[in-house]
C-alpha cells in the first residue's frame, strides 16, 4: 500500500464520529430509552406537518 | 469508551441550582455531541463515600475540566458566597500542577458570566483565559465546542451552529421522551439525562437531523 493511500485511510478512520456512553448507567432501563426515542422520532413527520399547517 | 477513559472524559464543575439547569443541560449535550463523556459529582449517589473524595476521584479520571464560576456570589440568606466551584477548580489545578505525568496533561476551560469579574474574587488566576457564556445556552454550547475543538484537535467535531441546531431538536423532543418514561424534565437525575442524551445522539447521527 502506498503512503498516500495509508494516510487517506488513517484520516477516514479518524473522521468516524463516536458518541460516548455515559460514565454511569442511569436508573432507567436503556431499552426503555431506546423505545421512547424511536416513538418520538416516528412522530417527527406529523410534527413538521402540524407546524406548517399552523403557520399557513 | 468506558468510565476509565481519561482522555475522553470532561469533568463539569458548575452550579446545580434550578436557574442554572438550562445551561448545565446544554453543556452536557455539547460535550457528548463532541464525542466526549460528561462527568459530574452528581453521577454517584453513594452515601458511604465522602463527597470531597468522590470529587477528587472524578477529577483524577478526567483530562478535561469545565469550571463555571459564574454563580460565585453572595447568598441572599446568609450574605456569604458558595465556594464549591472555586474549590473544585483549585483541586483540578492542583492535580495538574502536582500530579503524575497523566495528570499534568489536564486542560481546563473557565467560564464566568462577565470576562473580568473573576479578578475581583480569585485574582490568583489572573492571566488565565476565561470565557463568558452570558447566561445563554446557545453561547455556552458554542464556547464548549470551540474549546474542545481547539484543545483536542479532533477532526470529527461538528460546527457550533450545527450542535446548537441539534440541541434545539433534542430539547423539543425531551418533554415527549420524559413523558414516555414517566418523568418530567425537572426530575431527570444526571445519570438518566446523560443516558438519554447519548442514546438520542446515537439515534441521530450528523446529517440525519438536517431535514427535520
Amino acid at each position: 500500500m502506498d503512503v498516500a493511500k495509508k494516510m487517506t485511510d488513517k484520516i477516514d478512520r479518524r473522521r468516524i464520529r463516536k458518541v460516548q456512553s455515559p460514565a454511569k448507567p442511569g436508573r432507567i432501563k436503556e431499552s426503555l430509552i431506546e423505545r421512547a426515542i424511536k416513538e418520538v422520532m416516528e412522530k417527527r413527520p406529523q410534527r413538521t406537518k402540524d407546524f406548517w399547517l399552523s403557520v399557513q | 469508551m468506558s468510565q476509565g477513559d481519561y482522555s475522553g472524559s470532561v469533568f463539569i464543575n458548575c452550579p446545580f441550582d434550578r436557574e442554572y439547569l438550562f445551561i448545565f443541560h446544554a453543556i452536557v449535550f455539547a460535550v457528548f455531541d463532541c464525542g466526549y463523556i460528561a462527568r459530574s459529582s452528581l453521577e454517584i449517589d453513594d452515601g458511604s463515600e465522602v463527597r470531597i473524595d468522590k470529587i477528587a476521584r472524578i477529577i483524577s479520571e478526567c483530562k478535561y475540566g469545565i469550571h463555571d464560576i459564574s454563580r460565585t456570589e453572595l447568598s441572599k440568606d446568609t450574605n456569604l458566597p458558595r465556594f464549591n466551584m472555586p474549590l473544585e477548580l483549585g483541586m483540578f489545578l492542583g492535580a495538574k500542577r502536582f500530579g503524575n505525568t497523566e495528570q499534568k496533561k489536564k486542560v481546563c476551560l473557565l467560564l464566568d458570566r462577565e470576562p473580568h469579574r473573576y479578578q475581583i474574587f480569585i485574582s490568583d488566576i489572573a492571566g488565565q483565559d476565561i470565557r463568558s457564556h452570558n447566561n445563554d445556552d446557545t453561547e455556552a454550547i458554542k464556547v464548549i465546542r470551540n474549546w474542545i475543538r481547539n484543545t483536542s484537535q479532533r477532526l470529527t467535531i461538528l460546527g457550533g451552529k450545527e450542535i446548537v441546531k441539534r440541541y434545539r431538536i433534542f430539547r423539543a423532543e425531551l418533554p415527549d421522551l420524559c413523558d414516555s418514561l414517566g418523568l418530567t424534565i425537572d426530575e431527570l437525575i444526571f445519570n438518566d439525562y446523560t443516558a438519554i442524551v447519548s442514546k438520542w445522539l446515537k439515534s441521530n447521527p450528523p446529517g440525519t437531523t438536517s431535514m427535520i
